[in-house]
């Protein structure tokens, strides 16, 4: 087709030029257009495009709205009939990289037109979206909206021709648009046409892709379990009578070590619970419920393991952050290696 | 030598109660008394016991509603319908099947169960259900104060059976409007000279407790190892859930119709294994490698398709199936009902890559549930209903929940029964 | 926490009744405790034997540290 593409562009308030953090809450508008970085898209399209129309929408209001917001944008952008929609780049925007998630995988799902967006790779935007749409990988940093709107024009060009670029290949974050499936017809002779060509080593698509769970090498023991020194954690909230650290019942911020003084069990005097997420009276009753001292002392006079660490670790997990969790895991980690810890055994409730 | 079974259906537009119990021209009759006499030995298990005939339509909502069967018989001998269950025992896949269709048999059960379920006669609702097409007999029977829960279910299942084949008696003698027969004879070359793939089934049903169990001829399948059955004893009424999904879906298992009805065309459809959906990942490893071997070296399939009757556990024995099948050499696709990337309430609980041919059946949806005029069932609790008023109006997902809107195996109502048509 | 311990290096079995929770985040390790309330208890026996069911289910988590289940899957005992 020699017709230029319509395009709409996505910003957020400040890439739209209406200001900063006072402007988050705008609602809606359109410029007709190119706007801001937007200028830097058209020229990346090389005359094969026309940016019709840029939406702008406050951060506060998308992500505050999610539910209303993304449909009430996708409307929008569909009035323009464009055959291709390109949000942000967002690099590590937290709140601007949700809303180029959230609206450029409803476009995909709804709109079924070519649709990219760039975002950092650690972006949570990113991490929500990555198996929904083409999330460019587009760096941390402003500096590289030239580099990241190239990669991700270059990849809206390939799709817009009707191309299936394959994600592992291109620098994209997760694996693209999830594959869109046709319910009319039945499972079972799409099942069957899948086998067959599978079979005869002619290509397929699968329904569902699979996730990318972090791939993390299998920890093994270096040594058999009777020399090894074992220590326990948990994320039950068991600490001191009184709870002298204030470890609270929820959200922790914190983790806690305590030690053991070479007690044979956890006596329910000693100790409390501070959890709101399970109902405490059992583990009050008794801690090593939670936290088995009692049991593993005997197994290693038993000869079971070598040694037990003389000291537990605590946190509370209830809406506990993921990143919190991901740092008091590193710093117990590298205190257990520090101590000679060869094993972990971590009770929750 | 192969075994053939043919299935003739009876269509049937209209069910009312009546004085003679008949079928003629479409149209059921039956006389209530014959049909609670017929189950007065069952009904020593009951507190009250009701028949209901619920119409397409009807701004009726049935809660707790377990089971959902097609009316069929064996033509030649009635009474060894459902054989080692309610009828005498006698090899099932072979011979003539009477079936009705436009009328299924209904339980509603009043104990616990893993999953409860409600189902819409009417509303845009009822467009989301292949069971809303078709008039339901419903068995509202209560379990008398102080029998077990395992004797109720046995004896629930039984007196449906019995409404059921009385049901389907009444079409014995009458032509049938559309008959189809299913055999697994040999088979030659495919268009292209080359042999046909041959295809195993290779499907995981859940057999978790007494009353989340499937039965082969009677037996229970708790402890089960894999075992081969032939797929017209699927469909033919030798394998009954009791309870779990509609035993409709194994009467009309999806998978097992399509790869018969192939069979001689592009594939040869070698045989069906059938395993359990054990608690422990080291059992579910184990019965997945057996399977695979009876794949491999007793149905000598080339390659093999996968599926569940199951949840979330489910998913896990189903990959494992895969995986152990794709070890022994033999490709193999897996059908994951209703999980995706992108739709909420699906979960995804697998997460191996080697897992790269799956199918996705189906797909959950919120809908909206209009008030009714009728409740059935309203007794029964339906966990996912707590804290809702069950005659509505209310939204809620499908997920778990609305009766008839798919099922683990394939189903989807989308192109389920596609021989009949909603109410408008 | 759990993928912080085994990118660490360290072998770590997760003691959980929630191992649906648990499976989705990815530890390699997991096994199923007694319950929400009291994941390594059972207040319906009387103590001398909740501290054998203790050790039993405590024995068995170290157990599984030694071993190693397949890439892409995680190794999960049921005690159900």
């Amino acid at each position: 087709m020699s017709e230029k593409l319509r395009v709409v562009h996505y910003l957020n308030q400040f890439y739209g030029g209406f200001g900063g953090e006072d402007t988050a809450g705008m609602g809606v508008t359109v410029k007709e257009g190119a706007v801001g970085p937007g200028m830097v898209l058209q020229a990346g399209l090389k005359g094969q495009g026309q940016i019709v129309a840029t939406v702008i929408c406050g951060d506060n209001y998308v992500t505050e709205n999610i539910e209303t917001a993304v449909p009430e944008i996708v409307k929008l952008v569909e009035s323009f009939h464009p055959d291709l929609f390109v949000a942000g780049p967002g690099f590590n925007a937290g709140r601007y990289g949700l809303a180029c998630g959230a609206i450029t995988a409803a476009v995909t799902e709804k709109l079924h037109i070519p649709a990219v967006t760039g975002l950092y790779g650690e972006n949570p935007g990113a991490e929500l979206y990555k198996d929904r749409c083409w999330i460019v990988e587009s760096g941390d940093h402003g500096k590289y909206l030239r580099a990241s709107m190239q990669k991700m024009t270059d990849l809206a060009l390939l799709l817009a021709k009707g191309e299936k670029p394959d994600a592992s290949a291109l620098g994209v974050v997760g694996s693209g648009p999830a594959p869109v499936i046709d319910y009319a017809t039945p499972a079972a002779a799409r099942a069957v046409n899948m086998l067959l060509a599978k079979f005869r080593g002619l290509p397929f698509e699968t329904e569902v892709r699979m996730p990318q769970v972090e791939q993390i090498p299998l920890p093994v023991l270096n040594k058999p379990l009777s020399e090894t020194k074992i220590a326990l954690v948990t994320d039950g909230g068991l600490v001191p009578a009184g709870n002298p650290d204030h470890l609270p019942t929820v959200n922790s911020k914190i983790w806690l070590e305590y030690g053991l003084n070479g007690k044979d069990r956890l006596d329910a005097a000693d100790y409390e619970v501070s959890h709101q997420g399970y109902d405490n009276t059992f583990v009050n009753a008794d801690p090593n419920r939670l936290v088995p001292v009692d049991a593993l002392r005997a197994l290693t006079a038993e000869g079971k393991i070598a040694s037990m660490y003389d000291g537990y670790f605590v946190t509370t997990g209830v809406r506990t952050t993921l990143e919190n969790a991901k740092k008091f895991g590193r710093a117990i980690a590298e205190k257990l290696k520090d101590e000679g810890v060869d094993a972990v055994l971590l009770t929750s409730t | 030598m192969s075994s053939k079974l043919t299935i003739g259906t009876i269509y049937v537009k209209n069910v009312e109660w009546g004085e003679v119990s008949r079928l003629e021209n479409g149209n059921l009759t039956l006389n209530k008394n014959e049909l609670l006499d017929a189950i007065a030995a069952d009904c020593e298990f009951f507190g009250t016991v009701k028949l209901h005939i619920v119409r397409p339509g009807d701004s009726t909502r049935l809660l707790a509603i377990e089971d959902v069967m097609q009316p069929r018989c064996k033509a030649d001998a009635p009474e060894n319908s459902y054989p080692g269950l309610w009828g005498r025992l006698a090899p099932a896949g072979e011979g003539t099947t009477l079936a009705l269709k436009g009328v299924v048999v209904s339980d509603i059960y009043y104990e616990k169960l893993n999953i409860k379920w409600y189902l819409d006669m009417k509303g845009e609702c009822a467009k989301y259900s292949q069971f809303s097409k078709q008039f339901h007999v419903v068995l509202d029977a209560k379990p008398k104060e102080g029998v077990e829960p395992l004797s109720y279910a046995r004896a629930l299942k039984h007196a449906s059976l019995t409404i059921n084949v009385t049901i389907a008696k009444l079409g014995l003698g009458q032509p049938f409007d559309t008959e189809e027969t299913f055999s697994l004879g040999p088979v030659g070359p495919g268009p292209d000279g080359k042999p046909l793939p041959r295809v195993a089934y290779a499907v995981v049903h859940a057999a978790q407790n007494d009353t989340w169990n499937f039965l082969v001829y009677g037996q229970s399948a708790l402890g089960f190892l894999p075992t081969i059955l032939q797929p017209a004893e699927v469909l033919d009424g030798a394998m009954i859930w009791r309870y779990w999904e509609p035993n409709y879906y194994l009467q009309n298992e999806n998978f097992i119709m399509e790869l018969m009805r192939r069979h001689g065309k592009d594939l040869e459809f070698v045989g069906c294994v059938i395993s359990n959906n054990v608690m422990r990942i080291d059992d579910k490893e184990t019965m997945a490698m057996m399977s695979a071997r009876l794949c491999r070296d007793t149905l000598k399939a080339d390659c093999v398709l996968v599926n569940k009757s199951g949840m979330g556990h489910a998913q896990l024995d189903a990959s494992l199936n895969f995986i152990w099948m794709e070890k022994m050499g033999m490709p193999a696709v897996v059908n994951l009902a209703a999980v995706s990337n992108d739709k909420p309430c699906d979960n995804l609980v697998v997460f191996n890559p080697k897992v790269d041919a799956v199918i996705n059946s189906s797909r959950n949806y919120i809908l909206h549930h209009d008030r009714v005029e009728t409740l059935i069932g309203a007794d029964a609790d339906v966990p996912s209903l707590r804290g809702i008023d069950p005659w509505g109006p209310f939204e809620h997902t499908t997920a778990a929940a609305y009766q008839g809107h798919m099922n683990q195996l394939g189903d989807f109502f989308m192109t389920a029964d596609s021989d009949l048509a909603w109410n408008e | 926490m759990t993928r912080e311990f085994e990118r660490a290096g360290l072998p770590i079995v997760h003691i959980t009744n929630l191992i649906k929770i648990s499976e989705g985040i990815g530890p390699r390790r997991i096994m199923k405790g007694n319950s929400v309330v009291h994941v390594l208890g059972d207040p319906a026996v009387p103590c001398e034997s909740e501290l054998k069911y203790r050790k039993r289910l405590v024995a068995q988590a170290l157990d599984m540290l030694t071993v190693d289940p397949e890439e892409g899957t995680q190794y999960i005992v049921d005690n159900a």
